[in-house]
């Protein structure tokens, strides 16, 4: 953001100031011509806010620092504030009527007029002092974008010249999928997973679980864990509740498997891949989303899409990180490499862990073959596997998708697309 | 404070007024300028606020246009002040539609265009000193309009469609977009901006860009080379009440009003030392005689005789005496289609006057043009020489002037026909005022001699008590049977200046003695600071002129040979003298004024070299070549006075001072921002100290304000919180608002990186708020990041909680 850089200042007229032109350049003629003096002062009075307009326009356009503050990724569907902050490092001149026009792509390199593009205003920034200013901005759909160019003008004070400069390059941004709700029987069978498994999991001490909430007390609380304050406040004994946290390792599978896609991957698949796709990135997305509470062990994703990602690592925020933005761009493909996907995840965390699976098809009966095809190793894998498949009643008491925009996707297509998996 | 909306719409009605003011100043009428006011405040009240009114585009179209027709049916069959009359009322009723129409960035920009296409109306029909005045004022005001406009215009672009976005984005955010849905992002800027403070900034740097302005329109002015001289624009002849009348009316019904316009600028100087002069008594500006006794419609009328002149009758009277005993006389005319000028007589025209002013013998007056000639609409500039016996003192004669080319022995006796004119009465007519002459010639102090007879008769009404002056005749009854100077002779004896030297003159000729009304100007405010005499419309006077001849001229007169070969006009003034008005003026307005008319609206080539600020005196000083002799000059002048070089000297001395306090000011002040000052022993006690019972106190008093950059993130997390409507209460720890934040989104998907984040950014901040830690860079950064995360989070709704 900050690597941005300032093209040369440009000054232009605006359309009242071409008006304006217009008007003094007849009263000038008509001032010279016909020896009017009054005329002559006149002109003098309207050159004077053309000139100032446009020195003003350039002293006040210079040293800035401008700085577009993003989270690292958003979801889509989500709104959010794009937030502009501004440094006038000049020593006497305020800077009136910042305009920041940010034009945001959706393919890039498009030309400026195609753009979506907003008007955030700043009113006014101080010398030496700095200034915020946002706008709401909301990605329907997930995917790669890029922010910018950013024009920065401002016509003040006459609005009859306008000082504008460009920041470039546009700056990619992440808009992961849309995120939906967990329900209470996702936690409730990952806990049940980690438990009734042979992973190894270390109890730790009570000092260094996560608070969890507040809460009365009850028979047979630990009196250490009286939060006294609260207590005096609410009248009644209250206790803080802590999150008992485990290492244990976590492990997903997104298959993207898309039978309408050709094995080039160059058709677009139709609506209803599409929703299953979005509906298996948002599961994903809103998983990954929440690992970061409830794993403190290793983490491997496999993404088996047109492109194949994998990465296993102990949980932390670039983890997440990297995993959103594979989510915004993953594409359905025929041939997901969804088997090679599940070995590296097998060999990558602990033994035990559970895999989990979220697909838009059913389990292929062919996979258990293939995992039995590569050796004794591979044929315990297939007993980790637990496999959701969008849309079936398993996936829709775990998680609640966002609603469709559009509802036309009847469902004899989906019973096609079902019978082409 | 008022919205920018509302300031706006101040501005533009203030504008409005301002243009409209200007306009009639300029035009000297007042009844478009009540239009485009009251339009104005209607449209504000009515539309603006109380938005009764609201012209749909076409009407306002279908107005326009037949505004356009109703104004400009004036404008071909009008002269150039018609025309641009036309223009005007064609503007000000423009204005008026767009005033009753739904105000948008636009339509104010078109208002602002015809309000300054009036004040080129105004400007093109000329405006005096005050009107320049309200022209400044016009500008600053258009700066304020204009800047208020940028302010509401950009804010209006930036929220344009924001609120339909805004809901558009409501509802995508519930759901799944769908194949085929759109991928553009959809954006709203739905901040206020801080609308009010930059206005307030904006008034105060405003009044310096205006003065800026004013100081380049004045510079680019004097600057830009003159080729003719200037125009004035076309302006309405006005009548002066009675000086520029070519006739005379005594039969005033109602009050005479005369105007105070300026009629011109005199100044009187001494020709050996150039001095300007006040003169011992007051001046009587000639303008022409009125000879001619009409009767029309029963009233008695004084006319001058304008169809008798022809070219033999004019004579340039340049002969100036070279005596010391004259004085100079500078008229500058205002701007008037009246071919006389006005001097007091015996004048001679100087050599530096132009050549187009001639004596006219048959109006006996000095004249531009004559009749039928077309005239200027210029301020005229003259100079003439008036004899004079006495230092200072004007005479009140002048030798008289034949109309033959031979002047030598031609006294009127020599001249019948004129004669006759000038003693041309009815007695019957005038029986009351022909026995007071009677009687009044019997008291003179020698009956026959017609200079004492002349005296006698103007002394009857000067020591009469009866006689009342008086410009309103509504209380007067008159007797209708009567002609109106015998009415006034026998009834009422009350009336002005006109029917005091109608009725003296009658009284004059019925005793024989050649007489003529005269109308001119009688004195004028003298000028204290200008050294000048302004002369006004009010001014204006009427007096008579009786023939002496040489026989009946005194010793004095006859002082001037010419006066005595010919005889001479000698003034008589029946008007009493407390009925004038020599009050002075406001001698720094009429001297700003005068300046005004000289240096703006006159300025020319002759007048832009004697300017300071002229291309001679300021471009001169770009010219290397010039600089040697002037260094010389200026080195001898010091040299030669000790005053001179020790104030340079102090001048130097304190320049220096001056320089060197900025220097080590300005650089003290830089060198206290570079370097930041650790707190001192006693200061870091003193905070520990206060830290007991108030923290943050004490911080603040060891580190400064760098202890709040240092927890400016927690600051800002207070403030997103905030923005979400989550405030701390004053019993809560930093923890415990960060746990109660935290409950309240326990349905979020995100929940719990909303409360990783919240407790993360807490904890550090008692860390560093306490001195256990310090926040690096990458720490700052990856805060920021996760604010901007959190903020994004907290403004997504939860999803409810399925059971």
């Amino acid at each position: 953001m900050s690597n941005q850089k300032k093209s040369r200042i440009r000054i232009r007229l605006t359309r009242e100031g071409w008006i304006y032109l217009t008007i003094l350049l007849f009263i000038s003629v008509g001032a010279v011509l016909r020896n009017i003096n009054l005329l002559i002062v006149l002109s003098g009075m309207m050159i004077a806010p053309l000139m100032l307009g446009w020195r003003l326009c350039a002293a006040m356009l210079s040293k800035l620092t401008l700085q577009r503050n993003l989270p690292p990724w958003v979801h889509a569907g989500q709104k959010f504030d794009v937030e502009w902050q501004c440094v006038n490092n000049k020593s006497s001149l305020p800077a009136w009527s910042l305009q920041l026009d940010d034009f945001l792509q959706v393919e890039g390199n498009e030309p400026l007029k195609k753009c979506t593009s907003v008007s955030a205003i700043l009113g006014q920034v101080n010398p030496g002092q700095t200034e915020y200013t946002s706008y709401r901005c909301l990605f329907p759909q997930r995917g790669l974008f890029w922010m910018g160019p950013t024009r920065v003008s401002t016509r003040f004070p006459m609005g009859l010249v306008r000082g504008s400069y460009l920041l470039t390059p546009p700056i990619e941004f992440c808009v992961a999928p849309q995120l939906g709700s967990l329900k209470p029987r996702w936690d409730q069978r990952l806990q049940s997973e980690a438990t009734g498994s042979t992973a190894i999991r270390r109890r730790r001490g009570v000092e260094e679980d996560e608070f969890y909430a507040l809460r009365p007390w009850r028979s047979g609380d630990s009196r250490r864990q009286i939060h006294w304050r609260s207590t005096a406040k609410q009248g009644e004994p209250i206790i803080k509740q802590f999150d008992q946290k485990s290492d244990r390792d976590f492990a997903l599978a997104i298959d993207l498997f898309a039978p309408s896609l050709d094995p080039d991957g160059n058709a677009l698949p139709d609506a209803i891949e599409f929703e299953r796709t979005e509906k298996v990135l948002s599961f994903s997305a809103t998983v990954v989303a929440q690992l970061r509470n409830a794993v403190h062990g290793r983490v491997g994703i496999s993404v088996c899409g047109h492109e194949s990602f994998f990465c296993s690592e102990q949980n932390n925020r670039e983890l997440v990180g990297i995993v959103m933005k594979q989510l915004a761009v993953a594409q359905g493909a025929g041939n997901t490499g969804l088997k090679q996907g599940i070995i590296e995840l097998y060999s990558s965390v602990s033994p035990g862990t559970p895999i989990i699976v979220i697909s838009t098809r059913s389990k292929p009966t062919t996979l258990s073959d293939e995992f039995s095809q590569s050796g004794t190793s591979m044929a315990m894998l297939e007993k980790w596997i637990r496999w959701i498949k969008v849309d079936s009643p398993e996936f829709h008491e775990l998680f609640i998708a966002p609603e469709t925009q559009d509802s036309t996707v009847t469902e004899p297509r989906r019973e096609l697309a079902d019978a082409a998996s | 404070m008022l919205q920018v909306e509302r300031l706006l719409q101040i501005a533009f009605l203030l504008l409005i007024c301002t243009s409209g003011l200007l306009l009639a100043f300029s035009q000297r009428e007042f009844g478009l300028a009540a239009i485009a006011i009251i339009s104005a405040f209607a449209g504000l009240v009515f539309c603006d606020w109380l938005k009764w009114i609201e012209l749909k585009s076409w009407v306002a179209n279908i107005l326009s246009i037949a505004v356009l027709f109703f104004a400009m049916r004036t404008f071909f069959a009008g002269d150039t002040g018609g025309q641009l009359m036309a223009v005007a009322n064609l503007l000000v009723y423009l204005q008026m539609v767009l005033l009753f129409q739904k105000k948008s960035p636009r339509l104010y920009w078109q208002i602002s265009v015809l309000s300054l296409l009036q004040v080129v109306v105004a400007t093109i029909f000329n405006m005096q000193f005050e009107g320049g005045l309200f022209f400044v004022g016009y500008m600053l005001l258009a700066g304020a309009a204009l800047t208020l406009l940028t302010i509401y215009h950009q804010g209006r672009l930036a929220q344009k469609s924001s609120q339909s976005t805004l809901r558009k984005m409501e509802v995508a955010s519930t759901k799944m977009s769908t194949m085929g849905g759109s991928r553009k992002p959809m954006v709203a800027f739905d901040q206020t901006v801080q609308d009010n403070r930059v206005v307030r900034k904006m008034l105060k740097h405003l009044l310096m860009w205006v003065f800026v302005s004013l100081v380049f329109a004045s510079i680019l002015f004097y600057e830009i080379p003159r080729t003719d001289s200037a125009w004035f624009g076309p302006r309405y002849f006005q009548t002066a009440a009675t000086g520029a009348n070519k006739a005379l009316e005594l039969d005033e019904r109602g009050r005479l009003t005369l105007g105070s316009d300026i009629v011109m600028r005199v100044k009187f100087s001494d020709p050996k030392s150039g001095k300007n002069i006040q003169v011992g008594r007051a001046p009587y500006f000639r303008g022409m005689a009125l000879s001619s006794l009409k009767i029309k419609d029963g009233k008695t009328d004084f006319v001058a005789p304008y169809d008798r002149v022809y070219g033999f009758l004019y004579e340039k009277l340049r002969d100036v005496q070279k005596n010391d005993t004259r004085i100079d006389m500078e008229v500058t005319l205002e701007a008037t289609n009246d071919p006389l000028i006005y001097v007091c007589m015996p004048a001679r025209l100087n050599s530096g006057t132009a050549e187009g002013i001639e004596f006219c013998h048959e109006i006996s007056a000095m004249t531009r043009k004559r009749q039928g000639a077309r005239i200027e609409m210029s301020p005229l500039k003259y100079s003439v020489s008036i004899p004079s016996q006495f230092k200072s003192t004007l005479p009140r004669h002048w030798a008289y002037e034949p109309e033959s080319m031979d002047k030598s022995g031609r006294t009127m006796d020599g001249n019948p026909g004129q004669k006759k004119w000038l003693t041309y009465m009815d007695p019957e007519r005038y029986p009351e005022l022909v026995q007071i002459a009677k009687d009044t010639a019997k008291t003179a102090p020698r009956p026959s001699d017609t200079l004492s007879v002349s005296r006698q008769l103007q002394q009857y009404f000067l020591l009469s008590r009866e006689f009342n002056y008086t410009l309103d005749f509504r209380d007067i009854e008159r007797d209708e049977q009567l002609d109106p100077i015998e009415d006034f002779m026998r009834n009422h004896k009350s009336g002005h200046c006109s029917l005091y030297a109608a009725s003296l003159c009658l009284m004059l000729r019925s005793q024989g003695i050649p007489a003529r009304v005269v109308v001119g100007f009688l004195g004028g405010s003298y000028n204290d600071l200008g050294e000048f005499y302004l002369v006004t419309e009010q001014h204006a006077h009427a007096w008579v002129e009786a023939y002496i001849p040489p026989r009946d001229c005194s010793d004095e007169m006859k002082l001037d040979p010419r006066v005595a070969e010919r005889g001479a006009w000698l003034t008589l003034d029946a008007t009493p003298e407390s009925a004038i008005d020599f009050s002075a003026g406001e001698d720094a307005l009429d001297l700003a004024r005068t300046l005004w008319q000289d240096y703006v609206l006159g300025l020319d080539d002759q007048t832009q070299g004697q300017s300071w600020m002229s291309g001679g005196s300021v471009i001169g000083l770009l010219d290397m070549s010039t600089w040697g002799s002037r260094f010389e000059s200026s080195y001898s002048m010091v040299k030669s006075s000790p005053l001179l070089s020790t104030l340079l000297l102090i001048g130097v001395a304190l320049a220096m001072a001056l320089f060197t306090y900025f220097k080590v000011k300005r650089g003290g002040k830089r060198k206290k921002q570079r370097i930041k000052k650790p707190a001192g022993r006693f200061r870091r006690f003193l905070g520990n100290a206060i830290s007991v019972i108030a923290p943050n106190l004490g911080t603040w008093l060891i580190h400064g304000s760098e202890s709040n950059r240092v927890v400016a993130f927690y600051e800002k997390l207070v403030g997103v919180l905030r923005r979400h409507g989550h405030v701390r209460e004053a019993n809560q720890t930093h923890r415990e608002f960060a746990d109660a934040v935290s409950l309240n989104y326990q349905d979020h998907p995100a929940w719990n990186q909303i409360d990783d984040s919240l407790k993360t950014m807490t904890d550090l901040f008692n860390l560093i708020r306490f001195g256990s830690g310090e926040l690096s860079n990458e720490s700052a950064s990856r805060i920021e990041g996760d604010m901007a995360i959190l903020d994004a989070q907290l403004s997504a709704k939860p999803h409810p909680k399925s059971d």
